[in-house]
């Protein structure tokens, strides 16, 4: 049976259809998130590619930027 | 219409509605809409929770072309966000945001985040604005492949109105998934 629900995350077999059960799944499972975002120290614009388990309640990662990472 | 409404969807492109709604969604691009006054402020307010939004015909005609049609190279993503205070509600044969925001912080903007985890069919879009004046009852928001007004309208949700004054800030997270 494939998955048939709305989020889907077909590397571990899972779906589910609410975005509470989504973001409660991305906690559990090493995933790689690319895109950009603002630093959350200095809200410049960071791109990313960031690979872990998710536990800020979120469905994308907190970034820093490089300057704030250094300090 | 509140945050509480809920439509069913499934992959076959079927759209039910457990309430009755002639919302014309085109299911199988779906997305929640969450939007939060002063984030991590004292008085942060959640306006609206997951709600689910409408993929307008024209978002639909625009993502078949990027998928199947196009003979040239692609366009931008719909990573535009725009807001409005207008109370017509979201319909699938909207073109453009109507009385769409233009001024005073919460004109249309690139989402800042804008992400996509590997393996997985959901896209999160983000922005943050920041109203320096008054702005009543903003209830609509939509998503747009340009920053100036116009291009194509391709997400739309509303929710419950929300009045801001100068330095509010309004967070606006589109949860899309595809497929």
């Amino acid at each position: 049976m494939g998955l048939d629900k709305t989020f889907k995350d077909y590397t571990n077999d899972f779906s589910c259809d609410t975005l509470d059960q989504w973001i409660e799944h991305l906690g559990t499972v090493t995933m790689t998130y690319t895109g950009n975002s603002a630093c959350v120290t200095c809200g410049d614009n960071v791109k990313f590619n960031w690979t872990g388990k998710l536990k800020n309640g979120k469905t994308y990662p907190n970034v820093l930027c490089e300057v704030c990472k250094a300090q | 219409m509140s945050c509480d409404e809920h439509i069913s969807q499934n992959d076959s492109a079927t759209v039910e509605s457990s309430f009755g709604s002639a919302i014309n969604d085109n299911a199988v691009v779906k997305g929640f809409v969450t939007i939060i006054k002063n984030e991590g402020k004292k008085d942060e307010q959640i306006i609206c929770k997951d709600k689910p939004n409408l993929l307008t015909n024209g978002g639909r005609d625009y993502a078949i072309a990027q998928f199947y049609t196009n003979t040239t190279s692609g366009g931008v993503g719909m990573n535009f966000i725009a807001l409005t205070s207008d109370s017509t509600g979201a319909d699938a044969t909207d073109t453009t945001l109507p009385s769409e925001i233009t001024t005073t912080g919460l004109e249309r903007a690139l989402a800042t985040t804008i992400s996509h985890s590997t393996g997985t069919n959901s896209t999160t879009l983000n922005k943050i604005f920041t109203a320096s004046g008054t702005h009543t009852a903003v209830q609509m928001s939509g998503t747009f492949n340009q920053l100036a007004v116009g291009g194509t309208l391709a997400h739309e949700s509303i929710f419950t109105p929300v009045t801001l004054a100068s330095s509010d800030t309004l967070s606006v997270t589109w949860t899309l998934t595809l497929g």
